[in-house]
């Protein structure tokens, strides 16, 4: 919650970015904390402490568009993130217009991620 | 002074010394010392009398005794015994001495030594005895000098007139005799004076009453040796009676007769020619003679033998002049004793004027000539004492002037009488203490005070020396000054030791104000004297001001009451004192000073003054407060530092130690002090500790060492212990210090860090990852063992520039020498990926993060990590050319989200493999390397990459190079071959399989590995949807039949989570999972394949538990057999890599 470590929080149903990516998160400096889909994250008390959502948009269940959207619907739209392993351009800018900050393709760079989350704080 | 004092008392041609009330000696000066043989200070139970002669003893006691009771000064004559036995006579003065409180305590005792004399006299009074033999003669008495000044008048003569000697000095003739008679006595004077006869006549005197009374005067003059007339001697004797007697003869002869027989002098009568007719009875009785022995010239008989002559010779010329006879004689009493008689005669004469009888009387004047041969004796006396005592005396008149002056006095100076008076002029006096001297004079003479005072005198060699001239008033009764008597004392010696006193004593009052202290004087009561210059340029105050220090806030409030205790506490003991105290400046600020305060005693030990010194010690004071700040800062750093600390004497003994110590053993200091022996150093540190504890101790070398102590609840814990010795100014050691710093953590870390390492070096060999340190400016290479090895360097070797660039694949030494100029120039993390080029020709993909730094110092350093990514590389490039055979794949069966669905399989476990890499690195490069995680995050990268190496193997074995050939194709025998394949599998994961496989089922047209791949997807999936049911419910129906389109279908039936109707055609999207670790593909290729063979695939929920998913095929018909043309080309390649 402090300015210094904002907390980043990642929704992805595949095990290894929600292993891998808040170690990364936490060594950028960040807190970060993960969820295996989103309706444990609208479960959590996580989406009032976050200041950024990483967000896959492929899962089973809840889409990550979908909870996305649904945060908007609650008023508790985060600047999201959406991360993907399907490259589809069309999708990206439907998102892109909806509000995302960005939309990343797995695998996607180290600098890539840095520059899309210093992007979201700074909205 | 007390000194100086002393020093004159010694120097005193005196006896001189104190008696106290109980009679014993306080103080003597040196001459009595001297003179006695004996030593006040050493005996202290010495009297004054022990000096007298038993015979003189009482009297002596007794005289001392009345002069004591009267409290005034009084003389004694007395003989002192000397050392050596020989008794002088002494003329003793005794003076009261008054005491503080007015009661007299001591007397003083000073003796002149007269015994050169004989006879004791007290040269300042040498007329006392005669004043009281003149007072107690009873007729009147008057002394004149040759010149007619009275000079001295007896008490009766005092009586008669009522009037005291002062008034009766300016006494004139007229004041007191009759008018009648004045020209008679003043002529009758005027004569004897000019012939230096006796006179007598008789005249009326006026009394005090103002009555006249008839008197016989009788003027003597007093002669010296030489004759010389000295003094006249006047009596005055009351005939006023006779004078009435006589008038009545004529008329009562008898009566007459009987009044002269009672009167108390003896009188007679003669005949004209002298020859006595008539004696009275009184003369009768003294001669013891009758009449008729006596009468007619028989009287003469009775007197003196040497008076006969001059008597008779008087006697015949006033029976031949007819002049009074007054003469004097000596006539025997009836005894034989001669006594010394006035004989008066006067002519009785007739109206014509003739002599018709003398009438006389015999006074009986013994006493009175005794007194006056006294007299003269003793004013010869004086006169030669004051001749021959060592002093220089004078006597002056009333008016100061001198009117005698001693031998000694007149040959000192070298003078006569007439030039000594004329000192005024004649140089006698010193030009420069000449008007003081006057004035002097002239006040005392003014005063009648005693006076004292020094001059310079010019003696009759013509040098000055300094004496003292002491004069004092005699008075007469009435208090009249009569004469001054002074003695001038030759105090030269003592004069110029005094000017050099002074001069010593200016000079130090000189140094007093020229030194930086300031220096105040009290007298013995504490009351301010003086205060130098300092002190009053200090407090900016005059001395009239200061003085009153103790009260005009000069001393600081706070400290004045201690001040005046310490002040007031010396005073009365004579000790000396000595404090601080603020004083405040004349700028109003207070200082400290030390202020010591000295009593300066005299002789008599009397503290006659104090010197007080102050000393400014503000800076001092100052430099104790902070010292006393910084020793209170210091004991609170001591006791709550967070270490223990010890202190040892110089033997090893402990002697104390702060509050840590105690609380860590919770053991007074007295045990903790047997740490040697009482267990609580660790058994295993013990010899050591003590080894380099005494080691220390022996060599005064500071020690260092660690140990292990038992804490209170019996835990061990780590303590460095180092120690230093504190030295004396002699360098002597008399104190250890021993601080004890708990390490036990940085033990703990220091194994934890060793084992850090460790792990480090295991995790850069497991996460193939080496780590280097680039010191930028210097070009100095450090290579972690893992990175010699990713490099294939000799382990050890010194790592160049060109050694790198020697193993740097061609093609990328342009970008690392752009990398390098990057972080030169001061760019910061560098990333980037280059290739190797091992010896044996083998490329190696390695990737470097790198961080720069800046030391303190200024030096650069890039510490980075580099890690082997080439099997990553290779599985990307086996990515690659799996999308190239994909494209092939694609372009016989038109599935465009194969492609999608390949990349979703594959870029997740990248995405995995690529963030854990990230990560890895960034612990690695971290300061201090994260281990476990870089471990952690090494260990998923190698599992996701094997991940992604499993999509690859499934992928390749779907589509593998060969031709897809379409054929005849049994379907429930490849159903039979794709269970037996998987019936373990099933087994394992608890599934009841049951199958309902049609026989003589027609053949479909298919590529039977695709179509077993399809059937085994299905199977896998309906498996997997049951993994989360419970194990008896697990059900898998396989189902075969040609159905009533005559096409052949296919049927899987599970009892799994199924799905919701709305969701029947969205498990088929490529990326639709309901798996965790699902490739989410399966239905999605599946139908792909099963749509290539123009069949149609599709899923239901089944009326219970699960989903039935079931596919339909064409039946084999000969002519369709075709097959597909493998493309391999790089441009279905790009485009493929640009679709996904």
């Amino acid at each position: 919650m402090t300015k210094s470590h904002p907390l980043v929080s990642v929704v992805d149903d595949d095990e290894s970015v929600r292993e891998s990516l808040p170690d990364l998160l936490r060594a950028l400096g960040y807190k970060a904390e993960a969820f295996t889909s989103g309706e444990e994250f609208l479960a959590s008390d996580a989406p009032i402490r976050t200041q950024c959502l990483i967000l896959d948009i492929a899962m089973p269940g809840m889409t990550g568009p979908e909870l996305h959207s649904e945060l908007v619907r609650r008023g508790q739209s985060l600047p999201t993130i959406f991360i993907t392993a399907i490259r589809d351009e069309v999708a990206r800018n439907r998102l892109m217009e909806k509000g995302a900050v960005d939309c990343l393709y797995k695998p996607f760079s180290e600098a890539a991620l840095q520059q899309a989350i210093r992007t979201a704080l700074e909205t | 002074m007390g000194i100086e004092l002393g020093c004159v008392l010694d120097s005193l041609p005196h006896l001189v010394w104190t008696v106290a009330t109980n009679g014993k000696i306080e103080y003597a000066n040196r001459v009595w010392k001297e003179y006695t043989g004996l030593d006040p200070t050493t005996s202290t139970d010495l009297r004054w009398e022990c000096l007298l002669d038993e015979a003189d003893l009482s009297s002596a006691v007794e005289r001392f005794r009345t002069i004591r009771d009267s409290s005034e000064p009084g003389n004694m004559d007395v003989s002192f015994r000397r050392f050596d036995g020989e008794r002088r006579r002494f003329l003793v003065h005794w003076t009261p001495l008054a005491g503080r409180d007015d009661r007299e305590l001591r007397w003083c005792g000073t003796a002149t030594d007269i015994d050169d004399f004989r006879v004791a006299v007290d040269d300042q009074h040498p007329e006392l005895d005669f004043q009281l033999v003149v007072d107690s003669i009873p007729v009147q008495v008057a002394v004149t000098s040759p010149s007619g000044e009275v000079e001295g008048l007896n008490q009766p003569t005092l009586s008669y007139f009522g009037m005291s000697l002062a008034d009766l000095k300016q006494w004139k003739a007229s004041d007191v005799v009759h008018p009648d008679d004045l020209d008679r006595t003043i002529e009758a004077q005027l004569a004897a004076h000019a012939n230096g006869n006796l006179y007598n006549v008789e005249s009326r005197h006026r009394r005090f009453d103002g009555a006249y009374r008839w008197h016989n005067v009788l003027g003597l003059p007093l002669r010296n040796k030489s004759g010389e007339i000295q003094r006249w001697l006047h009596l005055i004797i009351d005939v006023e009676e006779r004078k009435r007697a006589e008038e009545k003869l004529s008329s009562r002869q008898s009566d007459l007769l009987n009044i002269i027989n009672a009167l108390p002098t003896t009188a007679w009568s003669t005949r004209p020619d002298g020859y006595c007719d008539f004696l009275s009875d009184r003369w009768l009785d003294y001669a013891g003679l009758t009449f008729e022995e006596a009468e007619g010239w028989g009287w003469a008989k009775i007197i003196h033998p040497s008076d006969i002559e001059p008597l008779t010779q008087v006697w015949s010329t006033c029976l031949a002049t007819g002049n009074p006879v007054d003469v004097e004689a000596r006539m025997r009493d009836r005894d034989g004793n001669y006594r010394w008689f006035l004989f008066r005669a006067n002519p009785l004469r007739d109206e014509n004027g003739a002599i018709v009888k003398w009438y006389g009387t015999n006074i009986d004047i013994d006493d009175r000539r005794r007194a006056e041969e006294e007299l003269i004796n003793r004013e010869r006396e004086a006169r030669s004492i004051l001749n021959r005592i060592p002093a220089l005396v004078a006597t002056l008149d009333a008016n100061g002037e001198n009117s005698g002056l001693n031998e000694q006095f007149l040959e000192y100076f070298g003078l006569s009488e007439a030039e000594a008076k004329n000192w005024r002029k004649n140089g006698l006096v010193h030009p420069d203490d000449l008007s003081n001297v006057m004035s002097i004079v002239e006040q005392s003479g003014a005063t009648g005070q005693p006076s004292m005072f020094e001059c310079r005198l010019r003696g009759a060699d013509g040098t000055y020396r300094w004496f003292q001239r002491k004069s004092l008033p005699y008075r007469d009764d009435s208090g009249q000054i009569v004469k001054w008597y002074s003695v001038s004392t030759d105090i030269h010696e003592r004069r110029m030791a005094e000017e050099r006193l002074r001069e010593s004593e200016r000079q130090l009052r000189l140094v007093v104000n020229t030194i930086p202290g300031l220096i105040v004087t009290f007298g013995p009561d504490g009351a301010t004297e003086s205060a130098n210059e300092q002190t009053l340029k200090y407090v900016g105050q005059n001395f009239d001001e200061f003085r009153n220090w103790a009260t005009n806030g000069i001393v600081h409030p706070d400290d004045l009451t201690a001040a005046l205790v310490c002040f007031e506490r010396s005073l009365a003991s004579g000790e000396p004192y000595d404090f601080e105290t603020r004083l405040r400046g004349h700028d109003g600020v207070y200082r400290w000073f030390q202020i010591r305060g000295y009593p300066a005693r005299d002789v008599g030990s009397n503290i006659v003054r104090w010197y007080g010194l102050m000393i400014d010690i503000n800076d001092r004071k100052r430099a104790e407060d902070s010292l006393a700040r910084n020793e209170r800062e210091l004991s609170l750093i001591v006791h709550n530092m967070a270490g223990m600390i010890a202190i040892f004497k110089s033997d090893a003994q402990l002697d104390g130690c702060n509050q840590q110590l105690l609380d860590y053993f919770q053991m007074p200091l007295e045990e903790i002090a047997n740490w040697a022996t009482n267990g609580i150093t660790h058994p295993d540190d013990l010899q050591f500790c003590i080894d380099s504890f005494m080691g220390s101790i022996a060599s005064g070398e500071p020690y260092d060492f660690e140990t292990r102590f038992r804490r209170f609840d019996g835990v061990y814990r780590w303590f460095q212990i180092r120690g230093h010795p504190v030295r004396d100014e002699s360098g002597r050691i008399f104190r250890w210090y021993g601080l004890l710093t708990d390490i036990d953590d940085r033990k703990h870390a220091e194994d934890e860090l060793r084992r850090s390492q460790t792990f480090l070096a295991t995790g850069q060999r497991i996460s193939q990852t080496g780590i280097f340190s680039w010191l930028v400016d210097t070009d100095e290479l450090h290579f972690s063992d893992e990175l010699n090895r990713i490099f294939e360097f000799e382990e050890g070797c010194v790592v160049t520039f060109e050694k790198i660039l020697d193993r740097v694949h061609q093609d990328d030494l342009p970008m690392l020498a752009e990398k390098m100029a990057l972080v030169r120039e001061g760019f910061d993390n560098p990333e980037y990926e280059i290739r190797l080029k091992t010896q044996d020709g083998r490329i190696k993909y390695v990737r470097v993060i790198g961080q720069v730094m800046k030391h303190a110092d200024g030096r650069k350093e890039c510490l980075g990590a580099i890690q082997e990514v080439t099997d990553m590389r290779l599985a990307e490039e086996a990515r690659d050319k799996l999308r190239s055979e994909l494209a092939r794949l694609t372009g016989i069966l038109g599935l465009g989200q194969m492609a999608a669905s390949i990349a979703h399989e594959v870029n997740q476990p990248l995405a995995g493999i690529i963030t854990n890499a990230s990560t890895c690195l960034r612990m690695l490069a971290a300061d201090p390397p994260n281990i476990e995680v870089a471990l952690e995050t090494a260990r998923r990268t190698i599992r996701d990459g094997n991940r992604a190496a499993d999509v690859i193997t499934r992928l390749r074995a779907l589509f593998s190079k060969r031709s897809v050939t379409f054929e005849a194709i049994d379907l429930s025998a490849a159903v039979r071959e794709v269970i037996a394949l998987s019936a373990s599998e099933l087994q394992r994961n608890g599934v009841f399989l049951r199958t309902d496989l049609a026989r003589n089922l027609p053949p479909v047209a298919g590529d039977r590995v695709q179509l077993q791949q399809v059937i085994l997807n299905l199977i896998r999936n309906a498996a997997d949807a049951m993994s989360g049911i419970v194990i008896t419910s697990r059900r898998l129906v396989i189902t075969t039949s040609l159905d009533e389109d005559n096409l052949v279908r296919l049927s899987v039936q599970d009892t799994g989570i199924g799905f919701h109707p709305n969701e029947a055609d969205r498990i088929f999207e490529p990326f639709y999972t309901t798996k965790n670790d699902g490739m989410g593909m399966g239905l999605s290729v599946s139908r792909s394949i099963i749509e290539s063979h123009n069949g149609r695939l599709w899923g239901k929920p089944n009326e219970g538990p699960g989903v039935t998913v079931s596919f339909t095929l064409p039946k084999y018909l000969e002519e369709e057999n075709f097959e597909v043309i493998n493309h391999d080309s790089d441009r279905s390649n790009a485009d493929l890599a640009a679709r996904i």
